[in-house]
């Protein structure tokens, strides 16, 4: 049923209709994982971490780049810089390159601060960078500024389905024809870091960023995305284990048959190395 | 299955903004210049750097809702329903698509911090306690339309709603999709997002005078107004369309997107990337700067940011500058941040079907910075518009152009 009326009382999730029940699209959009990276940091190694999250041509990014910058940005970012000096792409330049951002509940920590500031001292405690800097769009901007990309940059996701939606965009973005290549760059915690009132966290959490250069040629596996005619929901803990799946796929020393639902009716697969697959 | 071929059209919209609940009265505030904005009487402002905004009056029970299973929704959800069902009628419902053959992307942009302020005001303490962070709006509300198709998230500051409808384009040229639901919505006027911006600088301080206070390109301009709202539409391609002969409002023909690559807040100094997003956007419309009937400026009424976009539209344009409409819809609704892009696309539809052009009030005494462009000021103007522009530029140097075009 389509619900142009959605029922007066929240509904249970749509059932999946019955395989088969249509016709599925013979598309496909695929990428090349031209260069990967992955990077993981306890919280409480973040500020080392963030003095120094790696050099991309020997040269250090400027202090002002990364000083506000949320600390999945940062994770994030430690992910590219792996991935570009394990590609050996020291002098690439990526001016062309889009960022797709793709972070899970990015500011918690900062936002639980904020919060705490603006209920005990009032409107004049916010911090000025809370939107710009902890919000879903910041880790692309802040990449495209390290990598000194011209390209697009958004962020996708957001929460639990933060890897599906990240993937999906940065492969329609890259099918579309405009740019060379996309970063992909996922961020997350785990566990999900419990704020205290000062602005850190005593959770044991690990942040995990994955970083992921897509192309439309070359050699590397496949990434892609198939949409079939239905699927099984899935629950947030699938969702949730879906960041681990892939960073444990990409540093595995072969690429692992790898699938994620994509809402509830998509599967994106890591579908092995060097399958010359084009969009 | 793929559409690569076929235009992406829009056969049906929803909107929620100060103006209006509804295309139509949205529309006719638009044309009449009418300013949306006012003293904001929600929550206590006293000690906000600025008082004013363009606040969503409240909205009723859509049909087909009780009242007490509407009031249980939150603000955010509510907005959201309310521009996804208006589309969805408008449109003709999607009963002609099967369900997973629908997608929904909106952009969307700092839903987590206003959740946990939310929660903060409420009494709770949401922002640690993650286990009650279970599911995105956007896929909150696929669950309720019962769509299962492709859905996402995108945020890309005040151009979110641009990237939402140039990758629904995407997605129905792909045949990822044969419907799909895209826009953008922000619901940002809170007491920590309007101290944030407010600490930024970037708000306006005109609080007695809130109905002038939004002025583009206007000399007097001291900074933008925040707003709140959203719009909703339906894509699906021409053919389709055609097929079962859907009211059409037109097609989104070309998008194009770039970075500054320069800082998180300020814009590039150099207009190159910025022009490299309107210039991109042409070329995927296959259109000459030439065939541009009207431009929706991004224009928000700081002082660096409307000359800035003035200096990207002279190296664009060439001469045409001084020959193509150009108004800040702003000036009215004031800036709804993350939806912003997705309004301004709205507006630029009512110019294909009312044949006038909205302007931007307020616009006294044109900045000598920007005085080559061809304003409209005050009042609205007739014109036939078959292509329109509308620039949208966000934190993080993300620089977006959509380009809208009457169908037919």
């Amino acid at each position: 049923m389509n619900a142009i009326l959605p029922p007066p009382t929240r509904p249970a999730r749509a059932p999946a209709p019955a395989l088969g029940s249509h016709a599925p699209p013979s598309s496909c959009i695929q990428g090349i994982v031209a260069a990967r990276g992955v990077a993981r940091s306890p919280l409480a190694d973040l500020p080392t971490l963030r003095k120094d999250p790696g050099r991309i041509r020997e040269k250090p990014f400027s202090p002002s780049l990364l000083k506000h910058a949320d600390i999945q940005a940062i994770v994030g970012l430690a992910a590219v810089v792996r991935a570009v000096n394990d590609a050996g792409w020291h002098g690439r330049s990526f001016d062309e390159w889009a960022v797709v951002g793709a972070s899970r509940f990015l500011g918690r920590i900062f936002a639980a601060h904020s919060l705490e500031k603006f209920r005990h001292m009032g409107a004049s405690s916010v911090s000025p960078l809370i939107i710009p800097y902890h919000s879903l769009h910041s880790m692309a901007g802040t990449i495209s500024m390290a990598l000194k990309s011209h390209g697009p940059n958004f962020g996708a996701g957001g929460g639990p389905g933060h890897v599906a939606e990240g993937l999906s965009a940065a492969l329609a973005l890259l099918a579309k024809g405009d740019v060379p290549g996309v970063w992909v760059v996922f961020g997350g915690w785990d566990p999900e870091p419990i704020p205290d009132l000062a602005g850190s966290s005593d959770t044991p959490s690990t942040g995990t960023g994955v970083a992921l250069a897509l192309t439309r040629g070359g050699d590397g596996p496949a990434i892609g995305l198939r949409v079939p005619a239905a699927g099984p929901p899935r629950n947030n803990a699938d969702h949730a284990a879906d960041l681990h799946a892939l960073a444990a796929a990409l540093e595995g020393s072969s690429v692992s048959p790898w699938s994620v639902g994509w809402g509830a009716s998509g599967i994106i697969e890591l579908t092995g190395p060097g399958s010359g697959a084009s969009s | 299955m793929s559409n690569a071929e076929d235009a992406a059209w829009i056969t049906g919209v929803g909107t929620a903004t100060p103006l209006g609940l509804d295309y139509q009265s949205f529309v006719d505030a638009l044309l009449a210049g009418r300013s949306g904005i006012g003293p904001v009487t929600t929550f206590d402002t006293t000690a906000q750097p600025c008082r004013v905004a363009g606040t969503l009056s409240p909205l009723p029970a859509p049909e087909g809702w009780s009242a007490d299973a509407w009031a249980s929704e939150g603000p955010w959800e509510q907005l959201m329903l309310w521009c996804a069902l208006q589309a969805l009628r408008d449109s003709g419902g999607t009963d002609h698509c099967p369900p997973e053959r629908v997608g929904l992307i909106l952009g969307i942009g700092s839903e987590w911090l206003l959740a946990w302020e939310r929660d903060l005001h409420a009494g709770g303490y949401r922002v640690r306690e993650p286990g009650r962070d279970q599911q995105t709006l956007v896929d909150g509300l696929r669950d309720r339309l019962g769509f299962s198709g492709p859905t996402g998230t995108v945020a890309a500051a005040c151009a979110g709603g641009n990237v939402a409808l140039g990758l629904a384009r995407q997605w129905l040229r792909l045949g990822l999709v044969d419907v799909c639901l895209a826009g953008a919505c922000d619901r940002s006027i809170s007491p920590l997002g309007m101290a944030g911006f407010g600490n930024l600088g970037a708000l306006t301080k005109r609080n007695d005078d809130p109905q002038r206070a939004s002025r583009p390109f206007d000399v007097e301009r001291d900074g933008f107004v925040m707003s709140e709202g959203g719009a909703v539409f339906v894509l699906e391609s021409r053919s389709r369309a055609l097929r079962r002969g859907a009211k059409v409002y037109g097609e989104v023909a070309g998008f194009g997107a770039s970075s500054d690559a320069h800082h998180m807040v300020i814009p590039s100094p150099d207009p190159a990337p910025c022009v490299r997003a309107v210039q991109a956007a042409l070329r995927d419309a296959a259109i000459d700067p030439s065939a541009i009937d009207y431009i929706n400026a991004h224009a928000t009424s700081t002082p660096a940011g409307d000359r800035f976009e003035a200096q990207v539209l002279r190296e664009v344009l060439g001469a045409g500058i001084g020959r193509i409409p150009i108004s800040s819809t702003k000036s009215m609704t004031g800036h709804l941040l993350g939806a912003t892009a997705a309004v301004e696309a709205l507006a630029c539809l009512a110019t294909f079907d009312r044949g006038a052009i909205p302007p931007t009030i307020n616009l006294d005494d044109p900045d000598p910075e920007c005085a080559d462009l061809h304003h409209v000021p005050h009042h609205a103007r007739e014109a036939e518009v078959r292509v329109a522009v509308s620039n949208s530029f966000g934190f993080g140097g993300s620089n977006t152009c959509l380009i809208l075009r009457a169908a037919g």
